[in-house]
């Protein structure tokens, strides 16, 4: 159970931040129209989340403290706040979409209006935060968000052909009647969805809540190695589903109520029961982490009194800041502004913010005044490197591609 | 100063890089109505799934419901683009109102499939519907130039 418990921490952040309502309609759209044309982007993003998370959680382990106070501390006050504006609007931007994503996931369960449910969502998550210890929080949506597995076993039910899809994930192409601007918005997006600063912020404040040392350095890349790919294989999945179902017969992906329909072909009532309890459990999870990430990134900027481990009137500001983020998103949601369409700019705008988040690491797990021996070696940082010159590439071109796109219509 | 002229150079070669990708990137009236006509297939081709997986039980009334809202939406949305294109020609025109026209028996077939799960009736003359629907939508944005 101990060993169960270990592992909570990636499944939790990899099923909350891989397969959060980003990526859910991020994928879907992606597969509906362009197949799986795009895997190398979800590939690449994969690939990137594991190195930085890996290197987020060393820290952590290893300095005792987060990302945030170090970044702080070692790269000075106005870069600190830089990062600290960039990452709270994106955060505020996911949480947003987050709880407009449980209040569509429980209109596809109840057929109540998402407009009715978006308060009740949000109480949800502020009592969760509030009164629910960290390892319970983990374990439960972790492991209830594993039934997304049903997006896995719906694409092997559909019994498509095998060869097609691997043609169009080997060798991707535009499809007819699609411009390569916006694939290449969609590549981005992808690519934005899959390394959200949220996730590694999340993933070095739960080390810290956890109480990781350097002892727990193992357990860490066990934790990314297992989670993250879990993730990437779950968000592969959504898109094939889509490019199996959808795709022939010209549906594009707008709603969530679309991307639940190939599970539904293929394993009927019961794989939809599965896959709403796993949507409604990995946005909730997703939900949360973005809400203490939100919580622990201006707590941390600022100095002050932070965590779950501690009781609420210890971390008084820590908790405040959490419910007026959780207003802001309700407030967001109440003039009926679209949480799927918040929730594609929120993708992209991460990706626009993705040099504020993995430059400062990558800078910190280079120090040896805080990391001594456990300092990234040779190949990590030329891999880092390597991928902060993508990270650039995606954070200039994201913008133009958004405008010229029109956002990927 | 050699190195401040080469930056404003470089700035605006940059602008008008950025300036000519966007204007390029612009669709032509025929191309938004092809892009109304493709959005309201996937909102009939949608609506027709969901009450197809319906009819065979695959899939519950919340999510058949939810999913035909959610095509009224996508449908309401593409008449609303249509709806607000700035047309020169007499020719543009007609193409908008057959478009149009179009979109709103695609509202009354999504509609009509609504009402009568709702009541509980067949869903099989609702589908034939869309589906024709669907075939005719695809005609009208082959016409259009869509490709694909």
């Amino acid at each position: 159970m101990k060993n169960l418990s270990g592992f909570a921490l990636g499944i939790l952040t990899a099923i909350g931040a891989f397969v959060d309502i980003g990526d859910l309609v991020t994928n879907a759209v992606v597969g509906s129209r362009f197949g799986l044309g795009l895997t190398w982007a979800l590939a690449l993003g994969v690939a990137g989340i594991l190195l930085f998370a890996q290197m987020s959680g060393r820290v952590a382990a290893v300095s005792g403290r987060t990302i945030f106070e170090i970044v702080r501390e070692r790269l000075g006050p106005r870069a600190g706040l830089a990062n600290l504006v960039g990452s709270t609007f994106i955060n505020v931007m996911s949480l947003t979409a987050q709880v407009g994503g449980i209040a569509l996931a429980l209109q596809l369960a109840s057929s109540v209006d998402y407009l009715l449910w978006v308060p009740v969502a949000a109480f949800g998550l502020w009592i969760v935060v509030w009164r629910t210890k960290f390892s319970v929080l983990e374990n439960v949506t972790g492991l209830l968000g594993l039934t997304l597995i049903v997006f896995a076993v719906a694409v092997f039910l559909l019994g498509p052909d095998w060869g097609s899809l691997a043609r169009q994930a080997a060798l991707p192409a535009v499809p007819s009647g699609e411009q390569p601007a916006t694939y290449w918005y969609y590549a981005i997006a992808l690519f934005g969805a899959s390394m959200t600063p949220y996730e590694v912020f999340f993933y070095s404040s739960g080390a810290i809540e956890e109480k990781w040392t350097v002892k727990d350095l193992t357990r860490s890349r066990i934790n990314v190695l297992i989670g993250f790919p879990l993730g990437g294989l779950l968000s592969l999945s959504i898109a094939a589903g889509a490019a199996i179902v959808l795709m022939p017969q010209s549906i594009q992906v707008t709603s969530l109520s679309q991307v639940v329909l190939p599970v539904a072909a293929a394993g009927g009532k019961v794989a939809l029961a599965f896959v709403i309890v796993g949507i409604i459990a990995a946005i909730f999870g997703a939900a949360l982490e973005t809400t203490l990430s939100s919580g622990y990134t201006i707590a941390q900027f600022f100095g002050w009194s932070w965590g779950k481990f501690r009781r609420p009137a210890n971390a008084a500001r820590f908790h405040v800041t959490m419910i007026l983020c959780l207003i802001i998103g309700i407030a967001v949601l109440l003039t009926r502004a679209d949480p799927v369409l918040i929730t594609e700019y929120s993708v992209v705008f991460a990706a626009v913010a993705l040099p504020l988040t993995y430059l400062p690491i990558l800078i910190v797990a280079n120090d040896r005044q805080y990391m001594g021996e456990h300092v990234n070696g040779k190949a990590t940082n030329a891999l880092g490197v390597g991928y902060l010159v993508i990270i650039m590439v995606a954070a200039v071109a994201a913008i133009p591609l958004m405008i010229i796109t029109g956002a990927g219509a | 100063m050699w190195h401040v002229r080469t930056g404003r150079t470089t700035a605006a070669a940059a602008l008008c890089v950025l300036l000519a990708t966007i204007l390029s990137g612009c669709a032509t009236p025929r191309e938004q109505l092809g892009a109304s006509v493709t959005q309201s297939i996937s909102a009939v081709q949608t609506a027709r799934l969901a009450i197809t997986l319906n009819e065979h039980g695959a899939s519950t009334f919340a999510i058949t419901s939810t999913a035909l809202t959610d095509a009224l939406s996508q449908l309401t949305d593409a008449a609303h683009a249509a709806t607000e294109l700035d047309l020169s020609g007499g020719r543009d025109s007609s193409a908008r109102q057959a478009t149009l026209a179009l979109i709103r028996q695609s509202t009354d077939a999504v509609n009509a499939a609504r009402e009568a799960m709702n009541e509980r009736r067949s869903l099989y003359e609702a589908r034939t519907r869309l589906g024709e629907l669907a075939e005719t939508l695809t005609a009208e944005a082959r016409r259009l130039g869509v490709p694909g």
